[in-house]
């Protein structure tokens, strides 16, 4: 290491660096995934042995020996390693890639790379190692064992890797294997009803969760104790822990890349931080000059979750505030520069129907926002549900229980909790009273749309305390004594978790709407689950579910996994 | 079989930015297995070592090491890395692989490295149970350019661990029981006690056997006990120093004594303070050492409880300048320091109050020259409830410890640590820097709120002593025949049963 500190600052080191990047750039390979990658590890070595094309014919017999074997090895597998090691090897299969590629026209199919005296080739499309057009293998002076673990690891993915997962991620970012091996590593297609507990997240200083904001990819941001923010990366390593300024983080977002957006309701502001830094970015404050009352606003709920396909990436940030005296908005912020945008449903919060929303949906594709607000006491549960139009900042819809406007065949029975599926455009809630679930369909809303779904496991706990969540087209409703998840029928006959991506289904919902009979609702946990208490926070991010339960250290990962997980009784 | 080809570098055109001495292939034949690397990768190995001396060779006449190819790839791994790839510790043979190689050194450094440290990711890893039935008084880790090696201090045998946790060797000194106990090398260690003279300097090589047979003791006064030590860091242009503060056995004079670590003599005698009559509070002798580097400055600080309050004294020196007057000079009466500490990256002193158990913290840039009665503490926790305990004379602070590690502050109360963080905020935010608190592990909380009920509740005794070294910070415990070591582990994940 210390060579290296010296090293790098050379300036031959520089000009290497740089003459490597102009060779990079000039050659493309359909599977770069991080340009950077190459430069910015300090280990790069790409040395060619040194072969005169003229001296490298051999005799032709030893050639067509050569290219049957080279074929064959080719079909077995886009990734080959030769079980011989050493310069001979390397040598010998050097000339073969040569010849084959100026025999056949293959050049560029399969690269041969020499690690550390280890022959190894590989498909070029999978490989974003540059430099492929010479004929010899690339000379890379870094650990073949690490590189024959990223392969077995991409090849079984079940087996579990040699080495720790941070350790593989951080070589195949040098192979451009990274995605590849991430997925390998990744958990299956998440499908509720098969799901079990893979692990519990638990930081090591003062592991009492507060928030968490999970990513599409799989990361998790977790706020946990005095202003504590830790965060996973989607291979759930434990990347860093930092302190925040802030005493108690009450509600946190991803934003990507790399900051987190974190607002507590016990100090005002909205605050950015860069998580791979610890870094405090910037904060936002909810001001009015023409009001002087409108100042010292907490955050309450945040919603900036860029879906995975998101081609804006400047989805705005939404945020709830609420004054000291109650008064309260949705602002909109711009990502980028992080001003204001927008005020959106200003209310005096001196009532249940006008205080502060819990929790904040940002429907990018239908240009709507959904608030909802609970309120609960001895009095049991009161709370509303709006739709805005982020845009002009209107009301399109608003339902509030119990007696609201329209006439519901429910009165009496609040609703707990409600989420909103952004995909299917189906609005959930869940009755505190009854525990049943009530869909209702986002473009045909009127007085009363609520489908009740009342079939399923569902025990006595009712709904009193359950939080629901929607995530990959199922819907997630923890109560007293567990998990319930719902899930479509079709999809699973299908196979796939995805409605968005069956336009059949889609098509028989804008026909009949919705219908209850293809819900099925199955547990997720097990009773010795549900015994560890109350399931307080739940958020879907990439194929996991993390949940966290009351008076409980650390957050649950919940995964479908394709392992049989056998008990030996021997 | 194949034939192979001349590689000859002269043959090569001459590229001038990267010269093919340092880029060339390296093949190596170890134990029948072959390698390839580069010259530069070899020579990360370091000068002495017999690796940095193989060239570039033709592939066809590698270079033949007769030892076990197995052991060679993880060596030869590590030198590329800079750490070893597999998260589980070295094992023996490796380690005397790497000793053979020369590397044991860089390798060892490798397994914990300050740069890894991270205070809220310090969690529980290992116990190290110690031989005999007197728990540890003092333990300490050998500073930032060695090898994070542990050294705990049992009654009168000084036992040191390396830094891969794997070995242990003890020395048995004179001192019937050892209060300070400073880490210099992972071959040195200097062991003093309160009531008996002089420093004991404990060498343990990592060849040949152990040996106390030196003493260090203050040449006024021979039979000087120790009441603390702090050692500078050594640097390539000056050999360490060890500043260690006397009193002599009357306790009538103190003084603090520098000694050259490398040719074991005193250097310079710093603030010599002698009692005369009953007036003991004109010189209290300096119980607490602490050095800051980065400002060249010893920070010595001693407080007596009398039957008016805990009075104390901190005094900073700048030894170059002069060993009779301090450079700052403060009387403490109202809430003096339980525990005081010198941070080096925060440019701060920072004190526990005895009598309110606050932190508090002076910024060293706002002291001034010797202006007496300005009052230069900050409360960094809750000031009110400070000044409360002040005025009513409570003795919250009563055995805490406050300590200072790169960018973070360390306190312990009773069994717990708290970790003291500086957090900026951003420019257009104000730009302010705050000091926030958290408790490492679950905290207090946690212990009380799970009382009883699980068999899993961990009872935590007082810490005795503590120190803080690459990665890790230990700690010694009451009445605890081990001592326990935390690591800002990177796996984070406990598999559920």
């Amino acid at each position: 290491m210390h060579c290296w500190n010296i090293l790098k600052h050379e300036k031959k080191w520089d000009d290497r660096c740089s003459s490597k990047k102009q060779k990079t750039t000039s050659n493309t390979s359909p599977g770069r995934s991080t340009p950077t990658s190459i430069e910015s590890r300090f280990d790069v070595h790409v040395e060619a042995l040194t072969l005169e094309r003229t001296n490298s014919r051999p005799d032709d017999k030893k050639e067509k020996e050569r290219q049957c074997q080279d074929r064959s090895l080719r079909l077995d597998s886009p990734f080959v390693a030769w079980p011989g090691s050493g310069a001979a090897r390397a040598q010998g299969g050097a000339r073969a890639s040569m010849e084959t590629a100026g025999a056949g026209g293959r050049r560029g199919t399969v690269k041969q790379l020499n690690v550390g005296g280890k022959l190894f080739a590989l498909e070029v499309s999978s490989l974003s190692l540059s430099l492929s057009l010479e004929a010899f293998p690339i000379f890379v002076d870094r650990d073949p064992a690490l590189l024959s673990a990223i392969l077995s690891a991409i090849r079984a993915p079940s087996a579990a890797p040699a080495f720790p997962a941070g350790v593989l991620l951080d070589e195949a970012h040098f192979y451009g294997l990274h995605a590849q091996l991430l997925a390998a590593l990744s958990p299956p297609p998440l499908l509720g009803f098969s799901a079990s507990l893979a692990s519990t997240l638990s930081p090591a200083s003062e592991p009492f969760h507060t928030a968490l904001a999970a990513l599409h990819d799989g990361s998790l941001c977790l706020a946990h104790g005095a202003g504590l923010l830790t965060y996973y990366s989607p291979a759930l390593d434990h990347l860093t822990t930092f302190r925040t300024h802030l005493h108690r983080i009450t509600s946190l977002r991803q934003l990507p890349p790399g900051l987190a957006v974190a607002g507590s309701s016990f100090s005002p502001g909205l605050h950015v931080y860069d998580f791979l830094e610890g870094r405090h970015v910037a904060s936002v404050q909810w001001s009015d000059p023409t009001d002087l009352r409108v100042q010292k606003a907490k955050v309450i709920a945040i919603a900036a979750r860029p879906p995975a396909d998101a081609a804006d990436k400047n989805t705005p940030i939404l945020a709830t505030f609420e004054c000291p005296h109650r008064e309260n908005c949705i602002l909109v912020f711009d990502p980028v520069t992080l001003k204001p945008i927008q005020e959106i449903g200003r209310q005096s919060g001196s009532a249940a129907k006008s205080s502060v929303p819990g929790r904040v949906v940002h429907l990018q594709d239908l240009g709507l926002v959904f608030a909802a607000s609970v309120s609960s006491g001895a009095f049991g549960y009161s709370g509303y549900m709006r739709l805005w139009d982020i845009r002009s900042g209107d009301m399109v819809w608003e339902t509030s229980e119990p007696g609201g406007k329209g006439r519901s065949s429910r009165f009496g029975d609040p609703f707990a909790d409600a989420d909103v599926d952004v995909k299917q455009h189906i609005l959930y809630k869940v009755c505190s009273k009854s525990g049943d679930i009530g869909a209702a369909d986002l473009r045909c809303l009127g007085n009363d749309p609520w489908v009740y779904m009342s079939s399923g496991p569902r025990g006595n706990g009712g709904g009193h305390g359950s939080v629901l969540h929607c995530y990959k087209s199922q819907v997630f409703v923890s109560r007293k004594d567990g998990l319930e998840v719902w899930s479509r029928l079709e999809e699973q006959s299908n196979g796939t978790c995805n409605l968005a991506e069956q336009p059949r289904a889609k098509e028989n919902l804008n026909s009949e709407g919705i219908n209850e009979n293809c819900f099925m609702s199955s547990y997720v946990d097990t009773e010795e689950d549900a015994k560890r208490g109350m399931i307080q926070t739940m958020e879907g991010g990439g194929d996991r579910l993390f949940l966290t339960r009351e008076e409980m250290q650390g957050v649950e990962v919940w995964q479908s996994s394709h392992l049989a997980g056998a008990i030996s009784l021997s | 079989m194949l034939q192979l080809h001349e590689f000859n570098p002269v043959n090569q055109p001459p590229t001038p930015s990267f010269p093919m001495a340092s880029t060339s292939v390296v093949t190596l034949n170890v134990g029948g297995e072959l390698f390839q690397t580069t010259a530069a990768t070899l020579s990360r190995a370091g000068a002495a070592s017999p690796l940095a001396s193989l060239g570039p060779t033709p592939a066809s006449a590698p270079h033949f090491l007769d030892r076990d190819p197995r052991l060679f790839a993880l060596l030869l791994s590590f030198l590329r890395r800079g750490s070893l790839a597999s998260s589980d510790p070295p094992s023996a043979a490796l380690l005397s692989e790497a000793r053979h190689f020369g590397v044991d050194a860089a390798l060892l450094a490798s397994l914990s490295p300050a740069s890894a440290f991270s205070p809220l990711a310090l969690r529980p890893s290992v116990l190290l149970p110690l031989a005999g039935r007197v728990a540890p008084s003092a333990v300490a880790v050998s500073p930032s350019p060695h090898s994070a090696a542990l050294f705990a201090a049992h009654g009168g045998v000084v036992t040191r661990f390396d830094a891969a946790l794997a070995s242990r060797s003890s020395v048995l000194t004179p001192l019937p029981t050892v209060d300070s106990l400073v880490a210099v090398s992972p071959a040195l260690a200097l062991a003093g006690a309160r009531d008996f003279p002089g420093v004991q300097l404990c060498r343990i090589p990592d060849d040949g056997p152990a040996t106390a047979r030196e003493v260090l003791s203050w040449p006024g006064s021979p039979s000087a006990t120790v009441l603390s030590m702090a050692a500078t860091a050594a640097s390539e242009a000056s050999s360490p120093w060890l500043f260690t503060s006397f009193e002599s056995a009357r306790r009538n004079s103190s003084a603090v004594v520098a000694f050259d670590l490398n040719s074991l003599s005193p250097v310079a005698e710093i603030g010599r303070k002698e009692v005369y009559g009953a007036d003991v509070e004109a010189a209290i002798p300096a119980t607490r050492l602490d050095w800051l580097d980065g400002h060249n400055l010893l920070l010595a600080a001693g407080s007596h409880s009398g039957p008016a309050g805990v009075v104390g004294d901190i005094c900073l020196w700048d030894v170059r300048a002069s060993t009779t007057v301090p450079v700052w000079e403060f009387r403490e009466k109202v809430d003096c320091f339980a525990d005081i500490a010198a941070s080096d990256t925060l440019s701060s002193l920072f004190k526990v109050g005895a009598a309110s158990g606050e932190v508090f913290m002076a910024d060293l840039r706002m002291l001034g020259g010797g202006s007496i009665g300005i009052e230069p503490w900050v409360c960094i926790g809750d000031g009110q409830r400070a000044a409360a305990a002040a005025s009513a004379g409570r003795k919250d602070g009563n055995g805490c410890r406050i300590g200072c590690y790169l960018n973070w502050v360390f306190v312990a109360r009773g069994g717990e640590v708290e970790v003291w963080t500086q957090v900026e905020l951003a420019q257009e935010a104000g730009g302010k820097k705050l000091m926030r608190r958290n408790w490492l592990g679950t905290g207090p909380s946690m212990s009380t709120a799970r009382g009883g009920d699980e068999e899993g509740v961990k009872e935590t005794t007082k810490i005795v002593s503590w120190a803080f070294g690459g990665s890790r910070m230990v700690l010694a415990r009451d009445d605890k025949q081990s001592i326990e070591v935390w690591d800002s582990a990177m796996a984070a994940i406990s598999v559920n049963p």
